[in-house]
């Protein structure tokens, strides 16, 4: 016989109707931790802050194995250069989560951001107007996946990857399969792979970015809605929210994010190829949902965001000093992803 | 072991860090017995039904023994379905695309012939104890095909597929709180099959009417503690309600007190496939029940009004007529509503209560878009201080509080701004008496205020004392009103019974 059903306080308890059957974000995430009062405050800050304390904690170790190298400016230099596309790119792939959605293509749009710049480049384009091009497309893009999931009503995952698809073979056309390395904006290359004293000048816009972000999800009425319509689309509408009109910003300004990512991404690798777009998305989702299970555990959140893209950028760094192949970053990123959100979860159910 | 009690516990207790939930319970069901346990949202109803089910450990129990047999912990679900403890929820847990025998067999599993699984059998055993429930059905029906209640019956089925031998104690959680108020009948009678059939079943309900009707014994909780147990010919209902309501309970404002002001809304002939030509004027400081069956059309009538649902015809607030449907230029123009369906379409379930309080009015929060922590904390916690929320604690998650708690979040968040007109469907069900008082407290501040409030329900109680006037609907028309002297119980009663026979219900 079975053990009967009974509903954890989270669960969704009504079979509301669900727009689409495909997966939505917040059923792939650890669940919201809501400790009850008879935990420990030790178990609830682990839970809280375990992503926080495995970046510390992999700080040190790596600090401890290597002396000479981990710890030193250029390195830091070096972890917080690389890693500053990155973390545009979780910003544009988190905006759309925290109404609920998923945006797969923003790697697409990457793609095609840093290939437009640099065909553009090489035929005298200035360098104001490849990026004024660029984020114009992005905000296409963006579009047209709104257009799909709020208009039409199609689900936001297979939308992105329609759309993500599309956009790539144009990359791909584009490009006609070659590396794009002539030709390409002289300024963008010293910009993105710059420094101003001990910082990459290329941390500027990622911190810029990163730090609108958190002041429009924490302090502003949209954001504030946003997260509204990712707990419940229903009831955020019943409650006045102007619910697609939100749901499609976050995917106009996630393009938007992403074609600047692609166009700083030029400037930092110094060439453009077509493919390169999946290989930017899943660490820029995944450092979305193990952000989630920190900071604001249970919810998509801008700080937990930033402090996944630095645990991953240290750890696959720190690999990479002791001698970890070219494979070190998609098993880092994969395995990191698994173990904190895994135990995050485990947490949340112990608590129970 | 139809012999043994079903469940003895003694010093049953609970405690959440420094918070105790559940002090010193005891609480004996009897085989054969219905046993209902009542008390008001957050008395630790809810956390003596998981503890019995093996959601949480005791804290501490003197005795515990299920079925006659001696309990030392029931450390899981597992445990305490091994030992025959079935649990039926108000969520049924079941799928609505799959079959009567498919549901089942998602907990039970198939019979088997080999290797092989036999459906002749699965079918043949599924009809066996759908008899036994008295449902008559086809295993083979979808349960998305089948009424509310029967769904419940189904859900019967499922606790009891291995044989009622090995059911010794049968929990029926707020089974009813989710059901058109018609069809309880129809579950009351399946319980009392179940019980016939020997099993001991403790029923967790706020509703006394059913209580009076299906229990042998009532244990009412208030705080955490037994305040009364006995059978149930010792209580009356005005009892009942005082033991689980305390002081909460006031009347609400007696009608016609207040001066009624014009019409504020206006509707006249609405159409669509719900609603057929239907009219009405509510003044501004009157309130309006409006009565019917499932299905009558109330809700449509709620949606239409508040721009979630199309129709022809007009709607004028104000002498102002509305165009196409959009539930922010209703709201707008003064219009608030609470659904029906709290925890899909009302609440945030994950969101604060903080968060779900200024929702409605983030404007009054925020200048330029940004918000003002202050402000919101302010706002929030007056709401929560003035009507009495559970926990008082604006942080709490809306899933850490009780489904009547909810609810006054969803009604009182409408205050910090009164609608001109606010529509309100089903306000009080599932609620305790304690907040179904502060919900009508909040509506009768509202017309005194001004307002016109619409009430949608099918409860001839709720319309009977909050209705200045009581409109009839039946198949999506208007088809009688009743005010001053018609306004009475039994003329409600006749014309409900008399207003749907002709339509009959899915049963």
């Amino acid at each position: 016989m079975t053990t009967p059903t009974t509903q954890t306080p989270t669960g969704n308890e009504n079979g509301a109707a669900r727009r689409r059957h495909m997966p939505q974000p917040q059923e792939l995430m650890a669940q919201p931790i809501d400790l009850p009062r008879n935990s420990s405050r030790l178990v609830t800050a682990l839970s809280k802050y375990a992503v926080v304390i495995v970046a510390i904690v992999l700080i040190l170790v790596f600090a401890i194995l290597n002396p000479g190298t981990f710890l030193t400016l250029d390195n830091v230099k070096l972890v917080l250069g690389s890693n500053s596309v990155a973390l545009i790119l979780a910003m544009a792939g988190l905006l759309p989560l925290i109404g609920g959605e998923f945006d797969l293509s923003i790697g697409y749009t990457l793609e095609i951001s840093t290939v437009i710049t640099a065909v553009m480049s090489e035929a005298g384009a200035p360098l104001p107007v490849t990026l004024l091009v660029v984020l114009v497309v992005g905000a296409a893009i963006g579009l047209l996946n709104a257009f799909f999931i709020t208009v039409l009503g199609v689900s936001s995952f297979i939308t992105t990857l329609g759309v993500g698809t599309v956009v790539s073979a144009i990359s791909l056309a584009l490009t006609q399969g070659q590396i794009l390395i002539t030709g390409l904006p002289q300024p963008l290359i010293d910009f993105a792979q710059g420094s101003l004293g001990p910082l990459p000048l290329i941390l500027i816009p990622a911190a810029v970015v990163f730090v609108i972000l958190w002041i429009v999800g924490e302090f502003t009425t949209y954001g504030r809605r946003l997260l509204a319509v990712g707990l419940s689309s229903r009831a955020s509408l019943l409650a006045g929210v102007r619910v697609s009109w939100m749901v499609g910003s976050t995917f106009v300004i996630a393009g938007i994010l992403a074609a600047f990512a692609g166009w700083l991404q030029l400037g930092r690798v110094g060439s453009a190829s077509a493919g390169v777009g999946p290989s930017f998305l899943l660490p820029a989702i995944a450092a979305a949902f193990l952000g989630a299970t920190t900071i604001k555990a249970g919810r998509f959140n801008v700080l937990g965001t930033g402090v996944a893209v630095l645990l991953v950028a240290v750890g696959v760094n720190g690999l990479e000093l002791n001698g970890a192949a070219y494979w070190a970053q998609p098993l880092f990123d994969g395995a990191i992803l698994l173990l904190a959100v895994g135990t995050a979860q485990l947490l949340a159910r112990r608590a129970r | 072991m139809q012999q043994h009690d079903a469940l003895t516990a003694t010093g049953l207790t609970k405690r959440f860090g420094p918070r105790t939930v559940v002090r010193g319970v005891d609480l004996t069901v009897r085989a054969g017995e219905v046993h209902a346990l009542v008390g008001p949202n957050g008395s630790g109803k809810s956390t003596v039904v998981k503890i019995l089910s093996g959601f949480h450990e005791p804290t501490s129990v003197e005795r515990l023994e299920i079925g006659g047999r001696q309990v030392d912990t029931l450390s899981s679900a597992r445990v305490a379905a091994d030992l025959g403890v079935r649990v039926v929820h108000q969520d049924l847990g079941l799928v609505p695309e799959l079959s009567i025998l498919e549901n089942v067999a998602l907990a039970a599993g198939y019979e088997t012939r080999g290797p092989l699984l036999s459906w002749a059998a699965s079918r043949r055993r599924c009809a066996v104890v759908l008899e036994q429930v008295g449902l008559h059905r086809s295993p083979d029906t979808l349960v998305r095909d089948l009424a509310v209640w029967e769904r419940v019956a189904v859900a019967f089925a499922r606790a009891i597929y291995d044989g009622l031998d090995k059911v010794s104690l049968l929990i029926l959680d707020e089974i009813t709180a989710a059901l058109p108020r018609d069809q309880v009948v129809n579950v009351l009678e399946v319980v009392r099959t179940v019980k016939q059939l020997g099993a001991g079943v403790l029923y967790v309900s706020h509703r006394f009417e059913e209580i009076f009707e299906i229990a042998d014994w009532v244990t009412v909780l208030v705080d955490g503690s037994v305040v009364a147990s006995a059978p149930i010919a010792e209580f009356t209902a005005p009892d009942l309600v005082q033991l689980v309501a305390g002081k909460a309970v006031e009347a609400a404002a007696p009608h016609g007190e207040v001066p009624l002001g014009d019409a504020l809304i206006d509707v006249d002939s609405l159409e669509n496939d719900r609603l057929h030509e239907v009219s009405m004027q509510v003044r501004g400081g009157e309130i309006v029940a409006i009565i019917g069956r499932a299905g009558c059309g109330r809700s449509a009538l709620g949606r239409v009004l508040f721009g979630l649902e199309k129709a022809s015809g007009t709607i004028r607030l104000n002498g102002r007529t509305f165009g196409r449907p959009s539930v922010r230029s209703r709201m707008r123009a003064g219009i608030g509503y609470v659904p029906q369906d709290r925890f899909g379409s009302g609440i945030l379930p994950a969101g604060s209560v903080k968060e779900n309080a200024t929702l409605i009015d983030l404007g009054s929060v925020s200048r330029a878009g940004m918000l003002s922590n202050r402000a919101e904390i302010e706002q929030a916690e007056r709401l929560v201080k003035e009507y009495d929320v559970r926990p008082a604690d604006i942080d709490a998650l809306m899933t850490q509080l009780s489904g009547g708690n909810q609810q006054k979040v969803l009604v009182a968040r409408w205050m910090s701004r009164p609608p001109k007109v606010l529509v309100l469907d089903e306000p009080t069900e599932g609620v305790d008496a304690g907040a179904r008082a502060t919900i009508y407290r909040l509506i009768d501040r509202l017309r005194r205020d001004g307002s016109a409030v619409l009430v949608l329900t099918s409860s001839i109680e709720e319309a009977m004392q909050l209705g200045d006037r009581v409109i009839l609907m039946s198949d999506g028309r208007v088809i009688d009103e009743f005010s001053g002297s018609r306004l009475n119980e039994h003329e409600l009663e006749q014309a409900l019974l008399a207003g749907t026979t002709s339509t009959g219900t899915a049963s």
